[in-house]
Order: C-alpha cells, then sequence, then structure tokens
C-alpha cells in the first residue's frame, strides 16, 4: 500500500490522458522534437561520416600503410623502389592520384551541373593486386593484369561502381574527361574489383597515367603492405626514416581522423545544438507537468485522504513522466529517422555544409544510437516530472483538499540564489578552454546559463513587476493582471521557462549566425577587389599552362591580371590538408592585428590565415620549415589574415617565390582587373574563349558581386539547419506558452467565476488576460533576449574561435529582437485571450460550484 | 615448348610488333642464356630432384624454379619509367611426399626501377626478393622463397646444353610458324640450402622463347624431361586435339656419349595411362603415362610413375590454368612431367 | 482484528463496546501573521465505539475540521493522542498512516469530491484498489455499493452528469465500500438543499449501519445533529455534551 497499487495507478493514468489529451500530446511532442533534432544530426553525421570515411578507404584501397606526398605535384617516384626494399615491407604499389572531373561542374546558383568530380588513379596493377586488391579492375573477361585483359593495356580506364553509375557508361564506351588540366578520352573496361560503393574513382595504368596527366616521375603514394608479424612500429619508422621532405606516412588510422577532423566541428556543433532542444523540450515538460500538478492538487489530496502515500503520488507521476518520456523517445526516434533521411536526400550528408564532396551518404538505423537518444528524451521527461512530482507530495492533502494548496503567497519573496548561483557557474565553464578541440565546456556552461535564467525568473519577474505593483493602476483588469504576475511569480516563471530557454537560445543562434554573416560579408568586400575572378575546380594537379596564362593576360579589356596557384599540402599527418596559396602579391587580404617586417635573408615571406594560426600554433614573426618542392624552405610568418573560407588553414606565399621553388608554372585561379570602361560579360566570354578547351568544364568565372551573393547564399544555406533548428526551438516555445497559459487559465477558473460574482464583466477578464499574458510575454521576451545576448557573446567568442578557429565582430541583429519581442508579446497575450475564451465560456456560476 | 601455362593466359595481343621464330637462327651462349626481348615470352624452367635430410630421414624431394617474362607491348612514346614492356612471373613449388601436395608461391612485376627484370647477353632474370642468375664461373643459382622455405641453390653444369629441334628451332605443331627456340641443359649437380638444410641432387633447365606457339586445334600438351641415371637425357613431348591424339610430337634422346637423337612426330607414342582424380578441383590427370620412342629404327617403351599422384597445381585464382608438374621416376631415370589442357582446353 | 487497548485507562468508564476510535487531551492552535498562534481548541477527549453516531458542532472558526483532519491523521495536534481502531496515530510514519486511514476509515466531504475522470463505478472501488484489490471484485463491490445508494445500473456513468444529492450518494458509497470501522464525515449535506440533505442523512446513518460503521459528522445543521445518537459541541476548551444523547 505504501506504493501505488497497479490497478490505482493505471485508472488514475487513464483517467489523465482522457482530461487532457493535447496537454499531454504537447508534453510527448516537446521530447520527441528534441530527441528528434538529436537523433536526425546523428544520424545524418554518421551517415555523412561514414560514407565519407569508405570513400575515403576506397580510394585509398585498404593498404596496412601508405606513404602521400604532402602535395598534390607528388614526391619523386625513386622513393617506390626504396620503400619495396624495405624490412617488413611485403609489397609496395605505387600510385598515381590526381583530381578530375567529367562535363560541366556544377556552379553554385547557375546551370544544373551535367558532370562531376571523380579520383583518377594510376596503378601498377601486378603491384596493386597484393597491396590494394580492391583496385584491381575486373571486366568481364575476368580479373585484369594477371587475367585475359592486362591493365596496362593502353587506353583503358576501370570505374568504380559509383563512378559508373555517375556517369552512366558501360564497357566499351568512351570516357571523356580532364584531369590535371588536359582532356582525356578512354575506354572503359570495366568496373574496379570490390571499391566500395561510395567513391568516385577511376583507374588506368600507372605509365599511362605518368605520360598522360604530365606527372612523369610523380608519384602522389605509395601504398604498402607490411610483411606477415612485421613489427608496425619499427617498419613505420624505418620508412619514415627514408622518406623525403614531401612525404609523410599516412595509416589508415590517420586517415580516418583526417576524414574526422574534417567534420568534427562542425558536427559536434549541431549535435550540442539537438541536445539544447533536447533541453527545451525537457523545460517543456516541467512546465507541462508542474501545471498539471498544479491542476490536480485537490485531486491528489482527496487520494492522499483516500489512502494514496505521498511515495504512491510521486510513483503515479512518475509514471506519467515516464508513459510521456517513452511515448516520446519513440515517437523522436521516428521522426529523427525520416528527418535525417530527407536531410540526406535533399542536402546531402554534410547537410550543405560542403565538408564530404564526392561522397554518397547512406542512411542506416543504429539500434544502440537510437536507444540512447530515446533513453536521453526519457530521463528528460523523467527529469521534468520528477519536481512537480515531489512539490505536489509536498503539500498537506487536508490544505490542498480545501483548495488553498496552490502554493500562491504573495508575502513569500521567491529566492533569487540558485539561479544566481548556476549563472555564475555557467558563466565560469563558458569561459574555460576547450576540450579535445572542442568547446565542450562553453556548451555545459551553455546549458548552465539557460538553466540560471529560467532559474531567475520568478525572482526576476517580481523584481521587474515591483514597481508597478506598488503603484498599482485604477484601469481595474491591469490592476488585476499585475497583482497576480507579481504575488504569484512561481505560477508565472512556469508559463515563462519554455518561452524564456526557446528565445534565449533563438537569439543567441541569430545574433550568432547575423555577426558571422556580417564578418563573412565584410570580408568577401576586403577579398574580391578585381573586377572578374577566374577559378578551376579539380585542377589541383595542373591548372593553366604559361601559354595560355599570357594569352588571357592579353584579352582586351584586361588591365591587369593576377595568376594564383592554389593547392593543398598535408603537413601533419592525420591532420585535413592545409591550402597552399601561391598569389602575384599579398593584395587583397584582410590582416588581423600587426604584419612583421622584412623577411630574413633566405626565408620566404607568408601570410597564414586565422584557423592555420590557430591549428599549427605559427604566429606572426615565425621562422618555419615548409616542405614544397621536394625540399624544406624557410618560410617568415609575416602576417596573419582573417580566411572564412578554409577551415583547415590556408597558406599564401608569392608566385614568383613559389614558381622558383617548385617549377611548377601552371595557374588554377586569376584575378582580372578590367580596363576602364570594359564590358565584364564581354571580357569573360573572350576569357573563356582564351581557355584550353579541356578546361573549360572546369572554369568558373565570377563577378565580385555575384559572388559575394553566391557565397552569402552558400553561408546562408548551410546554417539552414541551424535556421530550422531555431524554427523549432520558437515554436516549441510558443507551444509551451499556449499551454501554459490554457492550463493556467483552466486552474484559474474558480477565481474567474468569483470575479464574475463580484461584478467583473466577461469583457475585463479578457483584457486582464490579455495584459496577463502580454506582461508575461515582456518579461519573457526581456528576459530571454539579455539571456540569449549572454549566450551569443559564448558563441561568437568561445564557441566559434574554440571549434572553427576563426573570430567574428559581434553585430546584433536589432530589428529581428524587435520584432521577436513583439511577436511573443502578441502571441502571448492572443494564447491567453483565446484560453480564456474557452475558460470564460462555461459561466461563472458553473465555475464556482465545479470546484475544479 | 611446355611451360606456357601462365603464359597461355596473357591475351593475344594484335598488331604486335614480335619478333619470329626461324629455323637457322644459330644458339650463341651465354648470349641465349639472356632473355630474348623482341620474342612475345620466354622462359627459365629448373625442374630437380634433392636429397633432404641425413641418415634414415633422408628422402627425394621434387623442386621447381621457373621464371618467365612476358613482353606486353605499348606506345614507344610513353616516357614514364613505368612504361615497361616486359612483365617478370616466377614460379616455385616444391614436391615432398611428407606433405603429399605441392608447396608453391609466385611472383610478378612488371621489370623495371631494380625490382624485377631479365637481362639480355646472360642470365640473370630477377622478380623482387627472387632470382635465377649465372656467375663467371659457369654455375647458375637461384633464391626462392616458398610459404616460408628459402631455397638458395646453385647448379653446376656437368655436361653441355641440348640444342633441341633443328639447331634450337624446335616445331610445336603442323605450321612452320608454330615454333620455338628450344634448348635444355640436363644433369645440372645441385648443391645449396633448403630451409637453411644442406641439400644435393639433379637439376634439368629447360629455355624456350617464341611468340607464337600453339596450333588452334591443340587443347594442351605432355612434357616430360628426364635425367637418365647413365648421365644420358630424354625429352619427350606432344600437342593433343580435342579428341586425345596428338596433333604433334618430338624430342630427343642424348646418351651418356654425348651422341643426340632429335625425335620426329611420327617416332613418339604417348598413351596415356594412371589415371588420379584430384580430390580439390576434380580434375582426372594420367600421371603413369606410358610413352614409347623410336629410336635408331627400335621402339622403346617407358613407364612413368609420379614420386606422389597430388602435384597438381590451380592458378586459375590468378588467371592461369589447371595443370599438372610434378616429379617422375622411370626405370634408369628421373625427372618432371608436365601436363596441361586435361580440366579444359588450353587457349590462346 | 482484535483491539488492543494501551490507553483504555484514559478513555471514559462507559465504554462497553472496543473503541473504534478514541482521542485524547487533544490540543491544536495556528500561527497567525504577527507571529503569535490562535489556539484552537484544547484538551478535546472523544471515544467511538462501533455502531455509535456522533455528531460534532461548533462557531465557525472553532477548528472543527481540523479537529476531524486530526482524528484522520491528515494533520498533526499539538498535543494528545488519537487512538485508531487500536492503533495510535502518533507513532506512525506517512505511509502506514495512509495505509491505516485506507484500511479503517471512509470520507464524506461536504464538496462530495469525486475524481471527473473516473465513472461512478471506478470513482467508488477506488479505495479498495488504493489498498490493492484486484480490479474486478473492487468493480464488483463497487456496483453493489451502487444498488445500496440507489444509482443502480449507473455504474459506468461520469460524476459530469449527476446531480449534487447524486454526487454525495457516490460519495456515502465510496466512504463505505471497504467496510471501514469509522466513517468521517465533513458537511455531508452542507451543499443540498434541505429534502435533499434528509435523504442523504438517512442514507449515511443506514449504510454505516448495516455496514457497522461507526459515524463523527462534523455539521452546522441543526437537522444533522438532531440525527445524531450524541451531539457534542467544540469550543476553545474542548468537547462538551450539546444536548443530553
Amino acid at each position: 500500500m505504501t506504493m501505488l497499487a497497479p490497478v490505482a495507478a493505471r485508472w488514475l493514468l487513464a483517467g489523465e490522458w482522457r482530461a487532457g489529451p493535447l496537454r499531454m500530446g504537447i508534453a510527448v511532442l516537446a521530447i520527441a522534437v528534441g530527441v528528434a533534432l538529436g537523433f536526425a544530426v546523428h544520424l545524418v553525421n554518421s551517415a555523412a561520416l561514414g560514407s565519407f570515411g569508405r570513400a575515403m578507404a576506397s580510394v585509398q584501397g585498404r593498404a596496412d600503410l601508405a606513404v602521400r606526398a604532402t602535395m598534390p605535384t607528388g614526391m619523386d617516384e625513386l622513393i617506390y623502389p626504396r620503400l619495396a626494399r624495405l624490412p617488413g615491407v611485403a609489397a609496395a604499389s605505387p600510385v598515381v592520384e590526381v583530381a578530375a572531373s567529367w562535363g560541366q561542374l556544377a556552379r553554385p546558383g547557375a546551370a544544373p551541373r551535367t558532370g562531376g568530380r571523380f579520383t583518377l588513379l594510376g596503378t601498377d596493377v601486378l603491384r596493386a593486386m597484393h597491396v590494394t586488391p580492391g583496385l584491381i579492375g575486373f571486366s568481364p573477361g575476368g580479373l585484369s593484369g594477371v587475367g585475359t585483359r592486362p591493365g596496362w593495356q593502353e587506353g583503358i580506364i576501370w570505374l568504380s561502381p559509383e563512378l559508373a553509375r555517375a556517369t552512366g557508361l558501360k564497357v566499351g564506351a568512351t570516357f571523356r574527361f580532364t584531369a590535371a588540366g588536359r582532356p582525356l578520352a578512354l575506354r572503359v573496361a570495366g568496373q574496379l574489383a570490390a571499391s566500395g560503393d561510395e567513391a568516385r574513382l577511376a583507374v588506368i595504368d600507372i605509365a599511362e597515367a605518368q605520360d598522360l596527366l604530365g606527372q612523369i616521375g610523380r608519384l602522389q603514394r605509395v601504398d604498402l603492405k607490411l610483411a606477415e608479424g612485421a613489427d608496425v612500429a619499427a617498419t613505420t619508422a624505418r620508412i619514415a626514416a627514408v622518406l623525403p621532405a614531401d612525404a609523410m606516412v599516412a595509416t589508415p588510422e590517420g586517415e580516418a581522423s583526417r576524414a574526422d577532423a574534417l567534420s568534427r566541428a562542425y558536427r559536434v556543433n549541431l549535435g550540442m545544438l539537438a541536445l539544447v532542444a533536447l533541453l527545451t523540450g525537457g523545460f517543456l515538460v516541467w512546465s507541462a507537468q508542474s501545471l498539471s500538478v498544479a491542476r490536480r492538487r485537490p485531486q491528489f489530496a482527496l487520494l492522499a485522504v483516500l489512502g494514496l502515500s505521498r511515495r504512491g503520488l510521486v510513483t503515479q507521476l512518475l509514471i506519467e513522466g515516464l508513459l510521456l518520456g517513452v511515448a516520446g523517445a519513440v515517437l523522436g526516434v521516428v521522426l529523427g529517422h525520416a528527418l535525417a533521411d530527407l536531410a540526406v536526400r535533399n542536402f546531402g550528408g554534410d547537410l550543405g555544409g560542403g565538408y564530404f564532396a564526392g561522397a554518397q551518404a547512406r542512411l542506416a538505423f543504429p539500434a544502440l544510437a537510437a536507444l540512447g537518444f530515446g533513453a536521453l528524451g526519457l530521463a528528460t521527461a523523467l527529469a521534468g516530472s520528477l519536481v512537480p512530482a515531489l512539490s505536489a507530495a509536498r503539500v498537506p492533502p487536508a490544505l490542498a483538499l480545501k483548495g488553498l494548496g496552490d502554493g500562491v503567497d504573495p508575502t513569500r519573496r521567491p529566492p533569487a540564489w540558485p539561479g544566481l548561483v548556476l549563472l555564475s557557474a555557467g558563466t565560469g565553464l563558458a569561459l574555460a578552454p576547450p576540450l579535445f578541440g572542442l568547446p565542450i565546456l562553453a556548451y555545459i556552461g551553455m546549458a548552465l546559463l539557460l538553466a540560471g535564467g529560467v532559474a531567475l525568473m520568478p525572482a526576476l519577474a517580481r523584481a521587474l513587476l515591483a514597481p508597478l505593483a506598488q503603484a498599482g493602476s485604477r484601469y481595474l483588469p491591469l490592476d488585476l493582471a499585475i497583482r497576480r504576475l507579481w504575488g504569484a511569480p512561481q505560477a508565472a516563471s512556469v508559463a515563462l521557462s519554455g518561452i524564456v530557454a526557446s528565445t534565449a537560445l533563438m537569439v543567441a543562434m541569430a545574433v550568432m549566425v547575423a555577426s558571422f554573416r556580417q564578418s563573412v560579408d565584410d570580408w568577401l568586400v576586403a577579398v574580391l577587389p578585381s573586377d572578374l575572378y577566374l577559378h578551376l575546380e579539380a585542377a589541383e594537379a595542373g591548372g593553366i599552362t604559361p601559354a595560355d596564362q599570357a594569352r588571357l593576360a592579353a584579352v582586351p579589356g584586361v588591365a591587369a591580371a593576377r595568376l594564383q596557384r592554389v593547392m593543398s599540402i598535408r603537413l601533419q599527418p592525420g591532420q585535413p590538408a592545409v591550402a597552399l596559396m601561391a598569389q602575384g602579391g599579398f593584395a587583397a587580404v584582410p590582416l588581423i592585428g600587426h604584419s612583421a617586417g622584412a623577411p630574413p635573408a633566405g626565408h620566404v615571406p607568408v601570410l597564414i590565415s586565422e584557423p592555420m594560426a590557430w591549428l599549427y600554433g605559427w604566429q606572426v614573426g615565425d621562422r618555419r620549415q615548409l616542405a614544397i618542392g621536394g625540399r624544406q624552405t624557410p618560410v617568415f610568418v609575416a602576417g596573419v589574415w582573417r580566411d572564412y573560407a578554409r577551415q583547415f588553414g590556408a597558406i599564401i606565399l608569392p608566385l614568383a617565390d613559389y614558381r622558383r621553388i617548385t617549377g611548377d608554372l601552371s595557374m588554377t585561379d586569376a584575378a582580372f582587373d578590367l580596363a576602364p570602361g570594359a564590358d565584364a560579360k564581354a571580357v569573360q566570354a573572350a576569357l573563356a574563349a582564351q581557355l584550353p578547351p579541356a578546361v573549360r568544364g572546369q572554369a568558373q568565372f565570377g563577378r565580385p558581386g555575384e559572388m559575394r551573393r553566391v557565397a552569402l547564399q552558400i553561408f546562408d544555406r548551410s546554417f539552414a539547419v541551424t535556421y530550422a533548428l531555431e524554427a523549432i526551438a520558437i515554436l516549441i516555445g510558443l507551444v509551451g506558452v499556449a499551454t501554459s497559459f490554457s492550463a493556467q487559465v483552466l486552474a484559474r477558473m474558480r477565481e474567474f467565476g468569483m470575479l464574475r460574482h463580484v461584478g467583473v464583466q466577461k469583457r475585463q477578464l479578457l483584457v486582464m488576460l490579455a495584459l496577463e499574458g502580454a506582461g508575461l510575454g515582456l518579461v519573457g521576451a526581456a528576459a530571454g533576449i539579455a539571456l540569449g545576448l549572454g549566450l551569443a557573446l559564448v558563441l561568437v567568442d568561445i564557441v566559434n574561435p574554440q571549434s572553427f578557429h576563426w573570430t567574428m565582430d559581434l553585430a546584433l541583429p536589432w530589428p529581428l529582437l524587435a520584432g521577436l519581442a513583439a511577436a511573443l508579446v502578441a502571441c502571448a497575450a492572443g494564447t491567453a485571450v483565446v484560453a480564456g475564451r474557452r475558460a470564460l465560456g462555461a459561466g461563472p456560476v458553473l465555475a464556482v460550484r465545479a470546484d475544479w | 615448348m611446355r611451360r606456357l601455362l601462365l603464359l597461355l593466359a596473357l591475351p593475344l595481343l594484335l598488331a604486335a610488333d614480335f619478333a619470329v621464330v626461324r629455323p637457322g637462327v644459330p644458339m650463341r651462349f651465354p648470349a641465349d642464356h639472356g632473355a630474348h626481348p623482341a620474342f612475345r615470352t620466354e622462359w627459365w624452367y629448373v625442374t630437380g630432384w634433392v636429397k633432404s635430410g641425413v641418415g634414415t630421414g633422408a628422402r627425394d624431394v621434387g623442386i621447381q624454379i621457373t621464371f618467365f617474362r612476358t613482353r606486353v607491348p605499348r606506345l614507344a612514346t610513353n616516357r614514364s619509367r613505368f612504361a615497361s614492356e616486359q612483365v617478370i612471373f616466377a614460379h616455385a613449388a616444391i614436391a615432398d611426399p611428407a606433405t603429399g601436395k605441392l608447396k608453391h608461391a609466385t611472383r610478378i612485376a612488371r621489370s623495371g626501377f631494380g625490382l624485377a627484370q631479365a637481362l639480355v647477353g646472360d642470365l640473370d632474370v630477377a622478380v623482387d626478393d627472387w632470382r635465377l642468375w649465372r656467375t663467371p664461373d659457369g654455375r647458375l643459382h637461384g633464391v626462392v622463397v616458398v610459404e616460408g622455405q628459402r631455397l638458395d641453390l646453385a647448379f653446376t653444369p656437368s655436361v653441355p646444353v641440348i640444342v633441341q629441334g633443328l639447331g634450337g628451332y624446335s616445331q610445336k605443331g603442323p605450321s612452320a610458324s608454330e615454333a620455338s627456340h628450344y634448348y635444355s641443359w640436363p644433369q645440372m649437380k645441385i648443391s645449396g640450402t633448403m630451409a637453411g638444410k644442406p641439400v644435393t641432387g639433379t637439376a634439368w633447365l629447360d629455355r624456350e622463347w617464341s611468340s607464337t606457339l600453339l596450333n588452334p586445334r591443340a587443347v594442351g600438351w605432355d612434357w616430360l624431361g628426364l635425367n637418365l641415371d647413365n648421365g644420358g637425357a630424354l625429352t619427350l613431348f606432344r600437342m593433343r586435339d580435342a579428341s586425345g591424339r596428338a596433333l604433334w610430337a618430338g624430342g630427343s634422346h642424348r646418351d651418356a656419349t654425348g651422341k643426340t637423337v632429335i625425335f620426329q612426330p611420327q617416332d613418339v607414342d604417348w598413351q596415356a595411362a594412371g589415371w588420379w582424380k584430384s580430390p580439390r578441383s576434380g580434375a582426372r590427370w594420367p600421371v603413369r603415362p606410358v610413352v614409347r620412342y623410336r629410336m635408331n629404327n627400335r621402339w622403346q617403351s617407358i613407364e612413368i610413375k609420379p614420386l606422389m599422384p597430388d602435384q597438381e597445381l590451380d592458378s586459375r585464382a590468378g588467371g592461369g590454368p589447371l595443370y599438372w608438374e610434378g616429379a617422375v621416376t622411370m626405370k634408369g631415370g628421373r625427372g618432371y612431367l608436365e601436363l596441361t589442357g586435361y580440366s579444359a582446353p588450353l587457349r590462346m | 482484528m482484535r483491539p488492543d487497548l494501551p490507553s483504555a485507562t484514559a478513555a471514559p468508564a462507559a465504554i462497553t463496546a472496543p473503541a473504534v476510535l478514541a482521542a485524547h487531551a487533544l490540543a491544536k492552535s495556528v500561527p497567525l501573521a504577527n507571529g503569535q498562534r490562535r489556539a484552537l481548541f484544547a484538551g478535546v477527549d472523544l471515544v467511538l465505539t462501533a455502531g455509535d453516531v456522533v455528531a460534532i458542532t461548533g462557531e465557525s472558526g472553532v477548528g472543527k475540521s481540523t479537529l476531524l483532519n486530526i482524528l484522520a491523521g491528515l494533520d498533526a495536534p499539538d498535543a494528545g493522542t488519537v487512538i485508531i481502531n487500536g492503533q495510535a496515530i502518533a507513532g506512525l510514519d506517512e505511509a502506514a498512516t495512509t495505509a491505516l486511514r485506507c484500511r479503517a476509515i471512509g470520507f464524506v466531504f461536504q464538496a462530495f469530491h469525486v475524481l471527473p475522470h473516473l465513472d461512478l463505478a471506478r470513482n467508488i472501488a477506488l479505495p479498495l484498489v488504493l489498498a490493492g484489490s484486484a480490479q474486478a471484485p473492487a468493480l464488483d463491490a463497487a456496483r453493489a455499493m451502487l444498488d445500496r445508494v440507489g444509482l443502480g445500473g449507473r455504474g459506468g456513468d461520469h460524476p459530469a452528469v449527476l446531480s449534487g444529492g447524486e454526487l454525495q450518494r457516490v460519495a456515502i458509497a465510496r466512504a463505505l465500500v471497504h467496510r471501514p470501522p469509522l466513517v468521517l464525515a465533513d458537511e455531508p449535506t452542507g451543499n443540498l438543499d434541505p429534502e435533499t440533505a434528509r435523504r442523504i442523512l438517512d442514507l449515511l446513518l443506514a449504510s454505516a449501519d448495516a455496514a457497522g460503521s461507526a459515524v463523527l459528522i462534523v455539521t452546522h445543521s441543526e437537522q444533522v445533529a438532531a440525527a445524531a445518537r450524541r451531539t457534542l459541541r467544540l469550543s476553545n476548551d474542548g468537547l462538551a455534551a450539546a444536548r443530553p444523547a
């Protein structure tokens, strides 16, 4: 009897569900939305990362170990026999690897794409078959090389299944594509044996690859198979000892961590936001349960008198919370999976973030993660139910039975210290350094700030309303509204918690995105001073030759052409590659802070981007070594520039120095200043006509205005998920306000009945409710915006630098904030009136008699 | 001829500019020990019997160390170091009755980068850690690793080479173009180590190079190379058609004094016998053939007995054929028997 | 159960049957806004035996309902002891008090207090299922009680369609469904018209008689007080007989 008897529990629960299906439904939905968001983000992330990892593994062919050139220009091929002869190395497979593309590449905001990118590999099939058997071609006649069709037969190409699908090419068809700036046409001999489903790659003979792609004497990597029982560490050390400056050992784990590092910050941030959404759901459950408990106090009192113990009561409320949680969790997991499916299908695995180009995401249903997120939702629901349950159990039943137990005592001052403690703890954590390179503590700090803000609401509401309450009002409805709000701040804060939490989150996100967008916009203006820009996609292995460059510069209307050679360079194994940009002069980069003076003798001056400085610890004035052109080149860090385009770092060095060191005279990007009066469109057409036919499909022209527009479009798209999260948070908040109000209004029906009996008109009551609602909305909006600005500061000044390694200037979207406040006030007042109309429709007499 | 095995699997390359096998080209040594890269294919095929272990534990073990060179033509304009036309394939096997079946291993690589090559001018063919070469003292050396057992052997010639066929022009079919340059080097004394233990024995080197071999009607062949106890050497082969009859046959006999007789097709009569069914592949092999040959107008008959029945080799996973290559004995001699085309026709 | 009466010596000598309820020297005061306390009553002694019907009257604010709550273990007295069915409430924890109440006491309130979302049968069966009874026998007992209070066959109805008198019948049925030794009623007819009130009172007393329960009624109503076997008047000084029994 101390616990709740099962039959009684069932009856009471069923009764409650019948009594308030909408209220219960909304609590379930709140949990479901939180769980769904968290689960969806997790699913999308793991799908994207999984497919990206598999695609990477496919391109690598699952070798035990690989030696990679740090730059796409490759390393000297003579490393291959040296590696092959090392003790512990069972087999070595030399590989030429270049980026390639077919058809017309996609341009953001331009015509639909008719082509795509892929990785073109040149292998020696006789070596690859021992090291990376997945990269062996398979024709209808059998395996290549040792079978009826040798892989080094000229003029043929083997496609991965995904590439064959994407191109629609069958065996025997001719595949026309561009690689290393050269047009190629090879006959499709068949598909690769086991290259996975995700990777777009093609394999040709290594000799042909070197010859056709201008890679004579160069290898991008050597895949290694270790001898059975070989000491991996010792072998790796032996390998590292023979490597030239422009090569490094890449382990499969290192490649996996590189894939992980590529999108880690993005994923973790989205995941954290989803958890915050779940937290908001928790507030809503708390709010819904609190109100439901307050409303049912007399019922609980009756049950207590009839023989339901306090523990039994708590148990019943927790079972209610549990059912809410289970329903919410199940619904959330289903919803989350559907959401993720939709997102992956429409936006791709990186949700438009652009991290996983060239990999097809595939959604799975990980039972463990589903359980985990479901459990999280359940825990949130239980936690949200526990507090009201305990408070309900504390009320003496005799008091509650008399209808006096709703805890409203106008003389009691709500304590401020719990909120203040939470706020200061949150602030402390928000300022903490990153954990595992991620702003985890800052996120926990944000959650605490949120909780603190909500906990502070009663005291805050009271403090804000104190002057009004003292003054009173001669307008009866206003006076009644103010006294109610002032006298029952706890009740108000229950209604407010959801709205404050969601408003704060939304404001934080809005301010962060606005700041980011403003900074990006400013930055775009700064980095795009020329009139016309040319960029070659997928041209790392070789762009436009000097002869073509001269022809471009000579196009009428071009006053000046600044050339750029962009490629990636790996500085550390397991870290994403850094962009190396050889520019004709250091114009047009927005420097941060001071720049150093003249470089010391023998040093090449370089500018590094902000993420580069953050990730590798380089500082202005540092002397460093950079492995370009096969040897270490001493460089001098002359300055740090702001860069939002390359999250993993970028280095700018003078084009002349680059050409001197590497002998590479090609270029991949160019900026053109036009002669006065020249028509940009005409010049662009003339330039395009001068491009060699092979690279026309890869060439993208841009004018600053259009590029800015496209860049901001991409920016907005990659933040689309964030906007969606925001909208959902607001929706949750408003739903919370609506349910709180209607529940509270229903709970106060007796009060309204009494007021009508003493002569207050129905209309006056509605005005009173509207004013109460507006007051609550105002307090909630004010508190939410204040809290949100605090959270925004954490996002802008702590989370972003810690995750993405760039800084931005705070920008406040005032119109948005004002509109938000107005919307909240209007919505709160409107909801209150709607709920009031319903409550008052029944008539005052019934309200007084009905007791509850 | 024989031992086209893996080469058979290589493609018919149209419009290939290969050297043609012609009669009247004299053998020159040591140049002909070395590679002939203009021809489509060639091989160095060492087979032999060694005595493994000592005292009562001593037993006879068969060994094969074979290197193939295949030319895959490509555009001469390709400047890549990888643009080699020569592929080196090597195969080694140990027939140990204690094991009951063959231990074997392979190596394959395109020549170049010092990792694989076949020297022109003298014998030196290598692929990765395997090598077969001739030292200035006239001895041959072979180093291979088979399933963890390292074979490090020296082969000391005791007799001159047998120039097969018509001065080294060995016809393999009814058409004069179906032929190879062919010499054999029997009665080589083996000394060296197997898995670190000293071994001795007798070996046979077969050398052939050609660009066109097989008659279109041929489905396979049988080959025997036997070192005779009296110091002589017997070579026998035939090409079979789908009905199992000989399309062509040949061989040679050299006695202890060095007197050599070359067999014409009508001088060899090969009768399949002693069928053994492989439990792995299901193929049936005539591992105890009876072969008659006519020398000096007298028919001789020899009965062949394998060291063990299971000396089947399956290279189908790598695109090669299923064949039988094993150590055999006859009364008064021992050597190696090769059987091909019994499970499915060999095709070029 | 065999009543064990450790405090029987404190009870009046008139006891002839086992005491269902025995209260001795109860006192209660309430806090005021100025920090002082106002005494409600003191020195309350009360004994009810099986079949007893006692009415307590008194002025408003003297603490009649508080006394009832103390007797039910819902409120704690400042001084004195309460023994229900031989068990002293003071020594019990909350769970045990709840269990005792569940077993030994039935309640009838002025404002009926039925759960709006349970049908009549379930409302009546609540004390049984809260005590751990299975559903079917509890509902059977509830339907039997509905017959007794004149609402036979209406077990599936919900409280919303009932009149005040009918609601109080339901409350009486609920108070007696588990045959408690003691029924506590707080102004059971306070919300009813005189005619209905009379019928309800008769029903309560008849049902209690049939169940063998003692009844303690707190009331303002002369009519109700007149129906009781004994009437006591609560004042600041304690209980005194209002008129001869």
